[in-house]
C-alpha cells in the first residue's frame, strides 16, 4: 500500500477525526487526507515546532525518543506520532474527540508507514 | 774606674736593656699575635655561625612561607568547598522547605476535609493485578484497561491494546447514555465480520471510569475469567453491586409500521424466532424499526434511542477494531437481560435487535436467524419477490 492509502485509510469514515497527514522534518507535506490547504499549512506550522520542542524535552527528561503526543484543546485536538525520526504523522480530531482515539490513530498510522517503508 | 771601664759598663747595660726590651717586645708581640689570631678565629667562628644561622633562618623562612602559602591555598580551597557546600545546603533547605509545605498542604487537605486529593485514581499496579487475571488465557489475545478518555492505564500496552483502549470512550458514553433507560451495562461485546470479538467490562469504583477490554480472534473471551477479574476489582476497590435497575417492560405486541411488506417481514421474523426464548425481536433499517414483536420486552421509547446509540457505537467500533464491518453488538444488562443488534450483511443498514432474559441466544442461533432473514430480503429490506422502490409514508418512513 502507498503512503496516501494509509493516510486515507485512517481518515476516511472515521467519525472521530477530521483528517490526517504525513509531514517531513522540513515541513513538506507528503500526504494529506481530509484537510484543506490552509488547515494543512496551519497544522504543519503548529506541529513541527511543537515536535522539536517535545523531542528536546523528552530527551532531556530521559524519556528517550518521542513516540507520540496528544494535545487537547477546547476547539480541536490533535495527536502527532514519530514515524522514523524525521517524518511525523499528524491526526486532527473533531471537537470532543477522545485523546485515546487520536493517540491510537496516530500510532497506528505511524506503525503502518514504518512497516510499509520496511516492506 | 777608667772611662773605658765606664763605657764598657754602660755599653753592657745598654745591651742588656736593649736585649731585655727586645725579648720582652718579641714575647709581647707573639702574645698579641696569638690573641689577635684567637680573636680572628672567634670572629670567624661567629661569622660562620651567623652564616649558618642565617641559612637556617632562610630555610625556615622559606619553609614557613611555603607553609603559609599552603595554608592560604588550603584555606582558599576550603573556602570554595565551604561555599559550594553552603550553596548545596541552601538548595537542600529550599527543597525540603517546599516539600514540607507540600506535605503540610496534603496533610491539611487530608486532615481538614477527610477528602484525599486523588480519591479514585487507579494505580497501574492495581490494574495490572486485574488485567493479569485475563491475560494469557485461551481465547484472549489482547487485554487492556483504559479510562473514559481512551488512554491505556495498565503498563502492558501495545498497539493492539491502544486500539482496544480507544474503544472505551464511545462505549463509556453509550453506556452512560443508556443507563437511565436500560440500567447498568455489565458487559458489552462487539463482534466483527472477521470473527473477532472485543468484550468490555466496566470496572467499579473509579469515578473517572475504567474499563477492562479483552479481545479474542475466535469467540467471546471466557465470561468466567472476566467475571472473576471484575469481582476482584470490586474487592480491591471495596465497591459493591448497585441495586438492580427497575426494568420497564412493555406488555407485548407488534412493533414498527403496518403495511403489506412489513407484514411479510413480520411473518418471516416470527417464524425465524420460533422456539427461541426471545422477549423482543425487531428488524430495523438504519434507526427505524421496520417490524418486530415482543412479549414483556422493551418499550419502544427505550428501544429506538438504544438502536441509535448502537449504530453510533457500530460506526466507531468498525474504525477502532480496524474491521470491515461490525457483525453484532451484545450488551449484558442487569436482571440477566442481553440486548443484541446483529447486522444483516456486511455494510447493510438492516439489523436484527433481540432482547433475551435469562438464557441468552447461542451465537449459532443468532446466525441462523440472521441468515434466514438475509436470504428473505435484499439489503434495503425489500422482501424477496417484492418489486419496485421501498414503500414509504409521507414522512419518509418504511411502510
Amino acid at each position: 500500500m502507498s503512503i496516501d492509502s494509509f493516510v486515507r485509510q485512517v481518515a476516511r469514515g472515521n467519525p472521530e477525526i477530521t483528517g490526517a497527514m504525513l509531514v517531513e522534518a522540513n515541513g513538506a507535506v507528503i500526504a494529506s487526507e481530509g484537510l484543506g490547504e490552509q488547515l494543512a499549512t496551519a497544522a504543519v506550522a503548529l506541529v513541527l515546532p511543537l515536535r522539536e520542542f517535545l523531542d528536546r524535552a523528552a530527551a532531556e527528561l530521559g524519556c528517550g525518543a518521542l513516540a507520540c503526543s496528544t494535545v487537547e484543546g477546547s476547539a480541536a485536538s490533535f495527536a502527532l506520532a514519530d514515524v522514523d525520526g524525521a517524518r511525523t504523522a499528524i491526526v486532527l480530531g473533531r471537537p470532543g474527540c477522545s485523546p485515546g482515539a487520536l493517540r491510537a490513530d496516530a500510532l497506528w498510522l505511524a506503525d503502518q508507514l514504518r512497516m510499509g517503508a520496511a516492506a | 774606674m777608667t772611662p773605658v771601664a765606664w763605657a764598657l759598663v754602660v755599653a753592657i747595660a745598654v745591651i742588656t736593656a736593649l736585649s731585655t726590651y727586645w725579648i720582652t717586645t718579641a714575647r709581647a708581640g707573639r702574645v698579641f699575635e696569638r690573641r689577635m689570631r684567637r680573636i680572628d678565629e672567634r670572629e670567624e667562628q661567629q661569622r660562620v655561625q651567623a652564616l649558618q644561622r642565617s641559612a637556617a633562618d632562610r630555610r625556615a623562612i622559606e619553609a614557613a612561607t611555603l607553609e603559609l602559602e599552603e595554608v592560604r591555598g588550603g584555606r582558599a580551597a576550603d573556602g570554595a568547598r565551604a561555599a559550594d557546600r553552603e550553596r548545596q545546603l541552601v538548595a537542600e533547605c529550599a527543597r525540603l522547605d517546599a516539600r514540607a509545605q507540600l506535605l503540610s498542604v496534603v496533610c491539611r487537605v487530608e486532615a481538614g476535609t477527610t477528602t484525599p486529593l486523588y480519591p479514585d485514581r487507579p494505580a497501574p499496579l492495581e490494574l495490572e493485578a486485574i488485567s493479569s487475571r485475563v491475560r494469557g488465557l485461551a481465547f484472549v489475545d489482547t487485554v487492556s484497561i483504559a479510562d473514559a478518555s481512551g488512554l491505556p492505564l495498565d503498563r502492558a500496552s501495545n498497539r493492539d491494546a491502544d486500539d482496544l483502549a480507544a474503544l472505551v470512550p464511545i462505549v463509556s458514553r453509550v453506556a452512560k447514555e443508556l443507563a437511565p433507560v436500560l440500567g447498568e451495562v455489565g458487559a458489552l461485546a462487539i463482534h466483527t465480520v472477521d470473527a473477532r470479538v472485543a468484550e468490555l467490562r466496566a470496572l467499579p469504583g473509579w469515578t473517572g471510569g475504567a474499563w477492562l477490554v479483552a479481545q479474542s480472534s475466535s469467540q467471546r473471551p471466557p465470561a468466567g475469567a472476566l467475571d472473576a477479574a471484575v469481582a476482584f476489582a470490586r474487592v480491591v476497590r471495596d465497591a459493591w453491586v448497585s441495586a438492580p435497575h427497575e426494568i420497564r417492560l412493555s406488555t407485548g405486541g407488534r412493533l414498527g409500521t403496518s403495511g403489506p411488506r412489513t407484514e411479510l417481514l413480520a411473518d418471516e421474523l416470527d417464524q425465524a424466532c420460533r422456539g427461541l426464548d426471545v422477549r423482543t425481536a425487531a428488524l430495523v433499517l438504519g434507526d427505524q424499526i421496520l417490524t418486530g414483536f415482543q412479549t414483556q420486552g422493551m418499550a419502544v421509547d427505550v428501544l429506538e434511542p438504544t438502536i441509535r446509540r448502537f449504530h453510533q457505537l457500530q460506526q466507531v467500533a468498525r474504525v477502532r477494531l480496524r474491521a470491515d464491518a461490525i457483525a453484532r453488538i451484545e450488551v449484558d444488562l442487569d436482571g440477566g437481560r442481553r440486548l443484541s443488534l446483529s447486522s444483516l450483511g456486511t455494510g447493510s443498514r438492516l439489523a436484527l435487535v433481540t432482547l433475551t432474559v435469562g438464557r441468552p441466544l447461542d451465537p449459532l442461533e443468532v446466525e441462523r436467524v440472521v441468515g434466514r432473514l438475509r436470504r428473505f430480503m435484499d439489503s434495503n429490506g425489500v422482501p424477496s419477490g417484492g418489486t419496485g422502490p421501498i414503500p414509504t409514508t409521507k414522512s419518509g418512513a418504511y411502510a
